[in-house]
């Protein structure tokens, strides 16, 4: 970064509230301790120094490969376990207070279709990107005496691929919301979708360079300039990381828009529950009676039901449901119902 | 296949490659620690300064820049430009709290840093009535403004906040005019 350059407009000489903004930078010595500051953080060394004498006494690569070959990856973990226990009444209390036809009209209400499409984005958004930074950290620490690198870059060209979709899907939400506003002229647009779109444009933005970034990767790759290629890779794994960081902004504020209307829509306060429980609240149909449900016009995208759990309106026809929805997990017997299925206006059949 | 001694479960030659190699981090390690203290003593009240520019209050900056050093320190290899690095994480990481903060604002006040003479700060605030006029910017024109201060580009500043160098420059005089107009405005009230 530069220091005395553009800032033409400011002159310490002849702005005098330049001169009180120095003041009180210079000031800020009054009421810092910057031995101590610093102290804090380089205490981290120590713990470092001795992970690294661990050394002497673990062999890492047999434990990993003890890992590896017995412990398939899984799911990652609750962010709070200790609660997951209180979680799961919770929304077992409000599954059962909400009635399940109120909340299959809940999921037809468009702020809430809106704010709930929007976060589900979101989540894929974080599954690519985590993927993505997963896959370039592994190859980065092998990059500078990788043996094929062909291979390495065939797998950066899938990730800049992935990359470069999760880029669209996150334009796409951007040009709908706008889109949107100028249809519907809405005047006051939401708190939520004001909150959610400065983070939404600067992820498009990372998700933009971290493509650019993928693409050079591949193209040092093709040319056996590894050694430049592992910088790039260091840089893209920083992009990475800000752009997860800006999914979990967006996730943190979608769920809350969710919980906003719906708390707002039931005059319940719902801000306890968790993504996970608002996902429930909205999905969950697998022991819901639903017989006397007019599912005429509500989209069932992502609904999940069961074959011997749920109970349909007598006009759907359970088995056409069936062949547009995935058996998640195969032969569990739950269902969830792919994009794109919406009961007719007219009885009897599925769009 | 082990090259290791049976007699006595070590072999001299590999405990001397070890203390080699520990030494040899140990040394790696005291170079980031010089490299890294340089740079903290020179750029953190800097950082505070452009976190409370943008609306921070101390403690709350004092806090963040603490944060965005310790991580610094951790990444300290990785980054190419760290002066650039802790501004853009430190402002996005006050985005990031005063949009939690709106919406939840009871959660418990953090344990102090140590860099903080938390006696000190009603008294420093008290001191800086140029605080309240940048908090009376909206805030892009103050965000603008407080990278501005702390001697970016026009250019750098659009890259970091994703606007045009020429949207930049507009929201600078903008908030040029509204400072100079609340200042001439303070002066005829006295």
């Amino acid at each position: 970064m530069t220091s005395h350059h553009e800032t033409d407009a400011y002159d310490p000489t002849t702005d005098p509230w330049l001169a009180q903004q120095r003041a009180m930078m210079n000031d800020l010595d009054a009421v810092l301790d910057v031995k101590a500051g610093l102290h804090e953080v380089l205490l981290q060394s120590r713990p470092d120094a001795m992970v690294d004498n661990l050394d002497t006494v673990l062999d890492v690569e047999a434990g990993l490969h003890e890992v590896l070959s017995t412990a398939p990856p899984g799911p990652r973990p609750p962010a709070h376990p200790n609660t997951a226990a209180t979680d799961s009444s919770l929304a077992q209390q409000l599954l059962e207070s909400v009635g399940a036809e109120a909340r299959m009209q809940l999921r037809a209400h468009p702020d809430v279709a809106r704010s709930h499409r929007r976060l589900d984005h979101v989540r894929t958004l974080d599954r690519i990107v985590t993927h993505s930074l997963e896959r370039i950290r592994a190859l980065t620490h092998g990059l500078e005496d990788a043996r094929d690198l062909a291979s390495t870059r065939d797998l950066v060209v899938v990730i800049a691929h992935d990359l470069e979709d999760a880029h669209d899907l996150i334009t796409r939400d951007l040009t709908r919301d706008l889109t949107h506003g100028l249809i519907v002229n809405d005047l006051a647009p939401s708190l939520t979708a004001d909150l959610a779109r400065p983070h939404a444009r600067a992820l498009a933005r990372a998700l933009d360079v971290a493509h650019g970034l993928a693409l050079r990767l591949a193209h040092d790759l093709d040319n056996d300039r590894n050694v430049v290629a592992r910088t790039v890779a260091i840089n893209l794994s920083l992009d990475l990381d800000r752009a997860l960081g800006l999914i979990l902004n967006l996730v943190d504020i979608w769920t809350k828009g969710v919980k906003k209307t719906l708390s707002e829509m039931l005059g319940r306060d719902l801000s306890a529950l968790d993504m996970n429980l608002v996902d429930r609240f909205l999905h969950d149909f697998t022991t819901s009676n639903l017989r006397n449900a007019d599912l005429r016009g509500i989209s069932l995208d992502g609904v999940r039901w069961s074959m011997t759990g749920t109970q349909w309106p007598p006009d759907v026809d359970v088995e056409a449901l069936k062949s547009r929805s995935v058996e998640t997990p195969a032969g569990s017997g739950t269902w969830t119902v792919r994009p794109g299925t919406t009961m007719a206006e007219e009885p009897t059949t599925i769009q | 296949m082990s090259t290791r001694e049976p007699a006595d479960g070590t072999d001299p030659r590999a405990a001397a490659h070890e203390d080699h190699a520990l030494g040899h981090r140990s040394r790696e390690r005291l170079a980031v620690d010089g490299e890294f203290s340089d740079f903290y003593r020179k750029n953190i009240r800097g950082l505070i300064g452009f976190l409370v520019n943008q609306g921070a209050s101390l403690t709350e900056a004092a806090d963040i820049a603490q944060d965005t050093m310790t991580v610094a320190y951790r990444r300290w290899n990785d980054l190419r430009s760290p002066r650039a690095w802790v501004h853009t994480v430190s402002s996005r990481a006050y985005i990031r709290r005063f949009a939690e903060v709106r919406e939840e604002p009871v959660d418990p006040l953090p344990e102090p840093t140590s860099l903080l003479r938390t006696n000190a700060v009603a008294e420093w605030e008290a001191r800086h009535d140029v605080l309240e006029q940048m908090k009376a910017l909206p805030p892009r024109q103050r965000q603008v403004l407080a990278w501005t201060i702390s001697e970016f580009t026009p250019k750098e500043i659009a890259g970091q906040l994703g606007m045009t160098p020429e949207a930049v420059r507009a929201s600078l005089k903008k908030a040029r005019q509204a400072i100079a107009k609340n200042v001439a405005h303070g002066e005829e009230e006295q």
